[in-house]
Formats: C-alpha cells, sequence, structure tokens
C-alpha cells in the first residue's frame, strides 16, 4: 500500500525536465520535496498524474501501475495552484467538481472546514486573500479522501494563523486516518519539524534522500574555528556549509570518534557542536551545485 | 472506481452548450422573421449562356436580356443566389434580397463550425479543466470520445434544430409547383450539412487541441477561417469565393458520395483528435503541443499570410497590406517574443 515512483523521466518541449526519479509514499508518512526553483518539483507531480505525459518510469499506486488503470488517480489527490480548474469560479463550484472525481470526498467536513474561517459556497476563489486560497486548497485535499496528497509549496506567504490551521488539518489527517503527504517547499523550517523524510532534488534528479532522525544520529555539524588561516586535513571529511572569516561550519555527515579525536588533535579556538537542520543539507547541496 | 465522465464534463460545458443550441434557435428564428417579411420570391431560369443563346423556348429570357442591356454571360455570371433541393429543370428558385439568399452562408458555416469545435478545446485548456481531468480517473482516450461525443452531438442538434426550422419555413413560403422539398431531397439536403459542418467543427477541435497557447489558438484559427474563405482583409469579405454554394446545398448525383467521403473525413477527424488528445502534455509551448510539429505550423500560416498580402497587394489594398502586416507582427511576436526579451534581458 503505497504511491511509487519508479525511473521517472519527463520531457516537456525538447527540454528534458525530470530524469530518473524514484520515490516511495507510504501510509502515514509526511515527506518532504526541496529543491531550488526550476527543479522540476511541480513537474514531477504532473507526471504522478499523467498531466505532464512521463516519457520514461512507472507509477504505481496500491501496486496497481496508473498507465494500466487510470482510475486508480482519485487516490491521489493534487491542485497546480497556478492553474486551478476553478480559478475564476465560486468555492461551491471547487466543492461540487472535487465531490464527483473523489469518491470519498466529504462535502460536510469541506463545509464544516469554509466555515471555521468564514468562507461561503458562493465566495469567489479568485477574490480570496493569498492565505485563504491556500486553505480552501488544503481544504479541498483533506476533505478529498484520498490516501496520498501532493501539495506544492503550502505554506508559501501565508500568515501565521492560517499557517498554523493548515498544519494541523494536515497532521491531523496522518495521525487519524494513516493519510500520507507529499510536500514540497521552500519553507525548510516547517518542514523540518513536519517530514518523516526528505528528498532533495536537483537539476531534474534527486540528489539525496533524508532520513532526518537518523541523519541526526550519525551526523554531526560543528562550528569550528582554527588558530591560522588554514583548515586541516581531516575538515575534507566534512563538508563546509558556511564561513564567516575563520568561523566555519561544517557538516560531517557520519561522525565518529576518528573524526572527533582527529579534530581536537588539531586544537581548535572554538570547537562547539550545533544542531542541524533541513537548511543545512539543502545549503549543502546547494555548495555542491556550485 | 470509476468517474463519471459524461456528468464531470456536461457539468463543465452545459452553459456553453446551452448557449449554442440557443444561438442556432436564435438564429433560426431570425431567418423566419427574415423570410416571413422580407423574402422576395425570384422564379427564373437557370440555364447556361449558351442555352440562353441557342433555346428557342426562352425567347422572354432573351427579351429580358436585351430589355436590360445584360448579356447572357453576365446574366450567368451574376447568379449568386442559393440552389435549391428540387429545383426543376432549367428553373432556379431564390428566396432573398437584392439577389442575396437567406439561406445559410457555407463561408459563415465554416467560420461558426469551425470556431464552435475551437472555442470549446480552448475553453477546457484555459480554465484547466482538460488538465484537471487527466489526473482524475479518466483515461486521456475516455475524456477525449466523452468531449467529442458531446459537444459533436449537442452540435449537430443545433445544425439540426436550424435546419428542420428553416424547411419548414421554406415549405410553407414556397410554392409546391416551383420547388419539391421530397423527403429524399431533405434527407439529402440534411445530412450533407450535418456532414459538413461536423468535419468543419471537427477540423476546430483538433486545431485546438494543436495549438499551445489557448487565447493564442482562437486569434489563429480566426485568421485560418477568414484565410479559407478569402477574406481579403480590405473590408470586402468574399465568402463562397473559394467554395462553391451549389457544391454543398444542391444535392445532386453526387451527393451520396460527397456524404460519404464526409463521413469519412468526419471519421479518420475525430480518430485523429483522440489521438492527439492522448498525447498532450497540457505544458505550455511556443506554438503547436508537439514541438516536432512548430515548423509545419509556421510553413502553413506563413503560406496563409503570404498568399494574403499578395492577393491585398493585386488589389493595392493598402489597408489589407498593413493587416497582414500587424497579423505577421502578432505571430512572431507570440512565436520568438518570449525569447527575445529572455535575450535581451540577459545582455
Amino acid at each position: 500500500m503505497s504511491l511509487v515512483v519508479k525511473s521517472l523521466a519527463t520531457s516537456i518541449g525538447k527540454q528534458q525536465i525530470l530524469t530518473d526519479i524514484s520515490l516511495t509514499l507510504a501510509p502515514g508518512e509526511i515527506v518532504g520535496l526541496i529543491g531550488r526553483n526550476g527543479v522540476g518539483k511541480t513537474t514531477l507531480f504532473k507526471s504522478i498524474l499523467h498531466q505532464y505525459l512521463p516519457s520514461k518510469g512507472e507509477i504505481s499506486i496500491d501496486e496497481v501501475e496508473v498507465a494500466t488503470d487510470p482510475s486508480k488517480y482519485p487516490e491521489v489527490f493534487y491542485l497546480d495552484d497556478q492553474n486551478l480548474y476553478f480559478a475564476h469560479e465560486s468555492i461551491r463550484f471547487a466543492a461540487q467538481f472535487a465531490s464527483m472525481v473523489y469518491p470519498h470526498f466529504d462535502v460536510a467536513g469541506f463545509w464544516q472546514l469554509m466555515a471555521a474561517n468564514h468562507l461561503v459556497a458562493g465566495q469567489q476563489y479568485r477574490m480570496l486573500s493569498r492565505g485563504l486560497k491556500a486553505y480552501v486548497r488544503v481544504s479541498l485535499a483533506v476533505a478529498s479522501g484520498s490516501p496520498y496528497v501532493l501539495l506544492d509549496e503550502p505554506f508559501e506567504g501565508l500568515d501565521v494563523i492560517v499557517r498554523e490551521q493548515i498544519l494541523q488539518l494536515i497532521v491531523n489527517e496522518v495521525a487519524e486516518h494513516q493519510r500520507s503527504f507529499l510536500l514540497a517547499s521552500h519553507d525548510l523550517a516547517e518542514l523540518d519539524g513536519l517530514s518523516d523524510r526528505v528528498y532533495m532534488l536537483k537539476a531534474g534528479r534527486i540528489v539525496g534522500t533524508y532520513d532526518l532522525e537518523s541523519l541526526r544520529q550519525h551526523a554531526q555539524k560543528l562550528q569550528l574555528v582554527f588558530s591560522n588561516n588554514q583548515l586541516p586535513a581531516i575538515v575534507a571529511q566534512g563538508q563546509v556549509i558556511s564561513h564567516r572569516g575563520r568561523v566555519y561550519e561544517i557538516l560531517f555527515s557520519d561522525y565518529n570518534d576518528a573524526i572527533d579525536a582527529a579534530l581536537r588533535a588539531e586544537q581548535p579556538i572554538l570547537m562547539e557542536p550545533m544542531s542541524l537542520t533541513l537548511t543545512d543539507l539543502f545549503k549543502m547541496n546547494l555548495e555542491d551545485a556550485q | 472506481m470509476k468517474t463519471n465522465a459524461n456528468r464531470l464534463i456536461w457539468r463543465r460545458y452545459r452553459s456553453l452548450l446551452l448557449a449554442l443550441l440557443g444561438l442556432a434557435l436564435l438564429f433560426a428564428w431570425m431567418n423566419t422573421g427574415l423570410l416571413n417579411t422580407n423574402a422576395r420570391l425570384d422564379r427564373r431560369y437557370n440555364p447556361t449562356a449558351e442555352e440562353i443563346r441557342t433555346d428557342k423556348d426562352q425567347a422572354d429570357l432573351r427579351g429580358h436580356l436585351a430589355q436590360t442591356h445584360e448579356s447572357p454571360e453576365t446574366f450567368v455570371a451574376n447568379r449568386d443566389s442559393v440552389f435549391e433541393p428540387g429545383a426543376q429543370g432549367k428553373f432556379e428558385v431564390a428566396i432573398g434580397q437584392q439577389g442575396r439568399s437567406l439561406g445559410q452562408d457555407i463561408g459563415l458555416v465554416i467560420v461558426v463550425s469551425l470556431m464552435s469545435g475551437l472555442a470549446l478545446v480552448v475553453f477546457g485548456k484555459y480554465t484547466h479543466f482538460l488538465e484537471w481531468l487527466r489526473g482524475s480517473g479518466l483515461s486521456n482516450r475516455k475524456t477525449a470520445w466523452t468531449s467529442l461525443t458531446l459537444w459533436l452531438c449537442t452540435f449537430n442538434v443545433a445544425v439540426l434544430v436550424n435546419q428542420v426550422i428553416m424547411y419548414f419555413v421554406l415549405n410553407q413560403a414556397i410554392k409546391p409547383d416551383l420547388i419539391h422539398l421530397s423527403w429524399q431531397n431533405v434527407l439529402a439536403f440534411g445530412l450533407l450539412n450535418q456532414v459538413f459542418e461536423s468535419v468543419w467543427f471537427v477540423l476546430g477541435m483538433l486545431l485546438g487541441t494543436w495549438l499551445s497557447r489557448p487565447i493564442w489558438a482562437l486569434f489563429y484559427g480566426f485568421v485560418f477561417v477568414l484565410e479559407l474563405n478569402q477574406f481579403r482583409l480590405d473590408g470586402g469579405p468574399d465568402f463562397p469565393g473559394g467554395l462553391s454554394v451549389q457544391t454543398f446545398y444542391s444535392p445532386g448525383q453526387s451527393t451520396g458520395l460527397v456524404i460519404l467521403g464526409g463521413v469519412i473525413v468526419l471519421i479518420l477527424s475525430m480518430w485523429l483528435y483522440v489521438f492527439l488528445s492522448g498525447r498532450v502534455a497540457y505544458a505550455e509551448s511556443p506554438l503547436t503541443v508537439f514541438p516536432q510539429t512548430d515548423y509545419l505550423f509556421i510553413i502553413l500560416l506563413g503560406g496563409i499570410a503570404t498568399s494574403s498580402l499578395m492577393r491585398n497587394l493585386s488589389f493595392y489594398s493598402w489597408v489589407g497590406v498593413g493587416l497582414v502586416i500587424v497579423i505577421w507582427g502578432l505571430m512572431l511576436y507570440q512565436a520568438y517574443g518570449s525569447r527575445i526579451q529572455r535575450r535581451l534581458a540577459r545582455q
């Protein structure tokens, strides 16, 4: 029981956007998808739903390949906020059409969520604020009852109240109904506390999968200052995330006693452990690219 | 878990489809009014110029020509009325005002049919509804077949409504001894129109599917139908110029063959629409949804624009030349505008 993408490749026009993408979304998981603008996050979501036709690869939902049985698609919920089918329509319209597509759509539940923010059926979606638009989209996702939900930048530009409401909705759905969320986001701090795993997308490829908890068990981020300007050789075992003057922040993905001893042997002026965040992983991969 | 394609597509398009039916009724009603109040019934001979010279039975027509100082050739060349089915022998029966037919103009029929099909596809693309349907459990083929069936049926009902009303009005307006609207003729006439208009409708759908940007697709569709109708872009429409009205509106010995050919073209177009729809990715590209066919599109439009330019030049129509240049400019802007902007931004 999972959403599985295997060796997916997608081209738009003559341009190859995605190459050899493989990922899994299991029930009850919140998985992050991070990457810089234009790396193909939205294309990946659209390819999973065959809105963009993949040139290669397999997508299966609960072990059924969707290319042969597209009726499995309502098991996955995705709305492209730039290209919404109800962008110029009312909230009622959005709900009516969603209820025709998603067999487990909870109409009453959806209107309860709308009422919580004083939204009414006749309101035009385009007239809503950015935050309320995001709230309507996430509410549709929640009401859809689809086991797998793909959300593209769900927290972008939201105020604290709406952000909190959306977070609560997501967490509740995962906890109570074992639903899975794949969240593409730039808000790394938000994903950090929320996601079980994170896929890093770079230039159309998945360059890393990070299980933050297990990573934190093995990895160590250190703030280091050495007396001379030259970094000792042992630092090459880690990766420089940032440096200001002689102050370096270095991430050792497999930190062990030998590395610790070697660093101490260099007698650093400052050697301070720091908490590892998703932002560090993001920056680390960014540095790679540069 | 099956998604009800008919229900979904009908709900989304019902306002447009009902508007189409409403317009068909409105036009039929308008035609009825025109026929009742303003129509002039002409019964005249329909001979060739050679027959006018030689046929002794047509002395009265020759007398008429002598009085009006009109040559047989001019008389024959000036006939522009719609021939109604069942006209007997060398008689031509025309209904209209000042020699213009009140029946359906073939050029206008092409414009309305093609643009209706195009507009429905463009609406689906512009509102991202077709794209959303992709991810809703409907196979691409299912979506394409369902929309095609629903739209084509509604369109045919609209055409049929128009034809039926016209038939009853004509039946009332024309004396039975002048014209025989026999069931065979009516059937042939009706089928011919249904098939002919359906072909243009599906071609419009194909064009809308092939062209990538919805609003530009409407623009190009309009340029295409105007050019097809040899509209010279100088303020002077010349709708029937390229296609003979009689060819399509007067059933004759070859009507069955024409209908058969039309049905074959219609089926092929429908199949092609479903085939292409299954391969459309809904990602916006500059010209066509398949980049490998961009050159085909450029050649097609280049040909249309060049032919229009040459024609305008031959007529010394500077307004027309200006319009063609504006259209060329818009085409180039649409195709290469963003690329040029990006290049300028980099400099």
